[in-house]
């Protein structure tokens, strides 16, 4: 089986990195981040060749090695014929609706941070200290919001004792001050904002300034927790962190 | 309008019934399709909230209680913190059993290993371990959704499949769900239609070893029919598919209780000038103490950060507790209303659709002026109608309206909802408007 991948580093297959693995059919493909996917599939038995093409215009996108559907991921086959019998397919099918859990939610919302931005990407772990593990949609939006705001989605399978750091690169994403929102995941992978989410304030730093930054703001929550526990209400030490987090990111201006 | 035009030789009869057969099939096929794309999902819930409202019009008052944590006690109480404090969600399902409930359901998640760990004093783990004891609380659950495969139209619409909901259930209390008693924990997990709006409670749910297991509102039903005998055990077995929740019983649309009306608090200043709540004690002898004993309770959370809202037929921000305090309701007394599977429903909205095929061809004018020959006025009126749309577009509407009524049978024996209606309507305005095309084109 070959590929010819054009897709970007967030493919995986069985949740390993898209490299030049050897695939076999069912396997699991993943994309977090828009791409293209070409595999020649040969079946036992069958003479000829059949090559699927895998496109994720979303944000998270799902599909099985050599199957014709997936999930928010467009799926087609080479030919006339069978790229039409892939459109009636898609016609003739429906993705299930997620259910709800109908529960008082103990997964927490996102903590202000200051992360480190490398070649890898952003480590979210620090900001996601009150997240249970799970997958989970966020909504990073460049600070002060506004007008020419910047706002990306992203989608992290979360797990603490796998990957404390929470490595994911976000594309379009610099160093500078955001507002962090975990929102629901909506059709398409979308991310639906949620109205009564607490908008955590995330300082992205690059790999140069991370000590140094990261060692001010230590200092800063220190002294803010000690005013917390003298009486400090959450709302006000709330807003001390916040004002700390823009003082420091005056030295990352926004791209 | 007839089907005999001038100057075309006449259709023969057992072609014209092909003929109806055949666009009856083609019509129900559609409407079918767009009932599985989900276009009639709204609508069709509307129905079925009505028919329920008729089912349970004669239920007696509730013996649900829900107690709420609204924004105030979530500031006061829980001092605005997520997730909520294990510490205090104990305290405050220990002061509701003071009342003595029957069962106490918590549809609180409880994530936390905190709830597992040893914490403070006195030990969270023996006061659970109380608590459990006498097997009368029972915990929300989460649950993570796993991979479904897509629905084919023709799978639903041939062999009745159904989305499938196959979850994996976290941790409850802060230990894997599979350690704890089965009969104490329930996944408050709810299918959504088309239309995003919950309606449906499933009776069970699977796993991923295709193992079932109970919701949250059957657990605290099996609980409470455990230790009561006013329970109709057989009456509740009956039903295995998803059945509706009917927003219209005696249950409380908003929460019988806030944390406050059932605990004293021990105010302290904070440094902001706020006040914050250091100690609660239960209000022992109040109103609520006397209200909630022997009933069942549901304790949740209604503070904007609880994220625990959905749109149901009671409106667009309906809580989780009081969807979980209906599904309860539903999960004890019914009624156990449950849908026909599509392959039964294409058949009898096929026959429907043939009936009204039937009114607008030539032979029902025939036969029912035959009908009404000891009427003399009125059938020489009839026989005067023969090209007539306006008796025949009356006509299915009187089949619509007979069909509807002959669906409350259905509903109050059988506990099934059968929706034909669309089905009728469309059938007939469009044979209706094929009709009148094929009339005009042949005057012209």
């Amino acid at each position: 089986m070959v590929h010819r991948p054009r897709a970007g580093a967030n493919w995986t297959i069985n949740d390993e990195p898209l490299k030049d693995q050897r695939l076999k059919h069912g396997d699991r493909i993943e994309a977090r981040e828009h791409g293209d996917l070409e595999l020649s599939c040969r079946r036992p038995n069958v003479k000829d060749e059949e090559v699927f093409m895998y496109s994720c215009r979303s944000q998270t996108c799902r599909a099985r090695v050599c199957e014709p559907t997936g999930e928010g991921m467009d799926v087609r086959r080479a030919g006339v014929i069978r790229g039409l019998m892939d459109w009636w397919s898609a016609r003739v099918t429906r993705q299930p609706v997620l259910p709800v859990i109908a529960a008082v939610r103990a997964g927490g919302n996102a903590a202000d941070a200051v992360l480190l931005q490398d070649a890898r990407g952003v480590h979210w772990g620090p900001a996601l200290s009150r997240v249970l593990e799970g997958r989970s949609c966020f909504r990073l939006a460049s600070l002060p919001e506004g007008p020419s705001s910047r706002v990306a989605t992203f989608t992290l399978d979360w797990d603490r004792s796998v990957d404390p750091e929470g490595i994911l690169r976000v594309p379009n994403v610099f160093p500078g001050l955001f507002a962090l929102e975990k929102g629901t995941a909506g059709a398409n992978g979308s991310c639906n904002r949620d109205p009564d989410a607490f908008a955590a304030w995330v300082l992205i730093v690059p790999s140069a300034d991370f000590a140094r930054v990261g060692a001010e703001f230590s200092e800063q929550r220190k002294s803010i927790a000690a005013l917390e526990q003298s009486g400090l209400s959450l709302g006000a030490a709330a807003n001390i962190r916040h004002a700390g987090l823009a003082y420091l990111a005056q030295s990352f201006p926004p791209k | 309008m007839s089907s005999v035009e001038a100057g075309s030789p006449p259709t023969a009869p057992s072609l014209r019934w092909i003929r109806w057969f055949v666009v009856s099939l083609a019509m129900a096929v559609a409407v079918h399709y767009l009932e599985f794309k989900g276009f009639f999902a709204g609508a069709e819930g509307l129905v079925a909230n009505s028919y329920l409202t008729i089912a349970n019009a004669t239920s007696n008052e509730s013996n649900i209680r829900t107690v709420a944590i609204d924004d105030s006690d979530f500031r006061d109480y829980f001092g605005m913190k997520s997730p909520l404090d294990p510490a205090r969600v104990v305290q405050l399902v220990e002061g509701v059993h003071m009342a003595m409930p029957k069962i106490v359901g918590v549809d609180i998640l409880t994530e936390s290993s905190d709830y597992h760990e040893q914490h403070g004093s006195p030990d969270l783990r023996v006061r659970l371990a109380t608590l459990g004891r006498g097997m009368r609380t029972v915990w929300a659950a989460p649950a993570e959704v796993k991979e479904r495969p897509a629905l084919a139209f023709r799978a639903w619409l041939l062999r009745g499949e159904h989305d499938e909901s196959l979850l994996a259930a976290g941790t409850v209390l802060g230990r894997q769900a599979e350690e704890i008693d089965s009969r104490l924990w329930g996944v408050p997990v709810f299918p959504l239609d088309r239309d995003r709006v919950v309606r449906r409670l499933p009776r069970r749910w699977h796993d991923q070893a295709d193992r079932k297991h109970k919701t949250f509102a059957g657990a605290v039903a099996d609980r409470y029919c455990a230790h009561s005998s006013s329970c109709d055990s057989k009456k509740r077995g009956k039903s295995e598919g998803d059945i509706f929740i009917s927003y219209n019983s005696t249950v409380s649309r908003t929460p019988d209780y806030f944390v406050r009306n059932l605990f004293d608090c021990e105010w302290e200043q904070a440094g902001d000038g706020s006040r914050r709540c250091r100690a609660w004690t239960w209000k022992a002898n109040s109103e609520a103490m006397k209200d909630l004993n022997e009933k069942i309770v549901l304790i949740g959370g209604t503070f904007g950060a609880s994220r625990d809202f959905f749109d149901t037929a009671e409106g667009e921000r309906t809580s989780g507790l009081i969807v979980n305090a209906h599904a309860v309701q539903a999960e004890l007394r019914g009624p156990f209303i449950s849908e026909l599977s599509p392959p039964v429903t294409l058949w009898l909205d096929i026959l429907v659709g043939f009936s009204i095929a039937y009114l607008f061809g030539p032979s029902s004018h025939r036969h029912i002026g035959r009908i009404l020959r000891p009427v003399p006025r009125l059938g020489q009126w009839f026989r005067t109608q023969a090209d007539r749309t306006g008796w025949r577009v009356a006509g299915s509407i009187i089949l619509a309206v007979v069909v509807g009524l002959l669906s409350y049978p259905l509903l109050g024996l059988l506990d099934i909802l059968w929706f034909s209606w669309i089905g009728m309507v469309l059938v007939g305005v469009s044979w209706h408007l094929v009709s009148e095309t094929r009339h005009m084109r042949l005057e012209h």
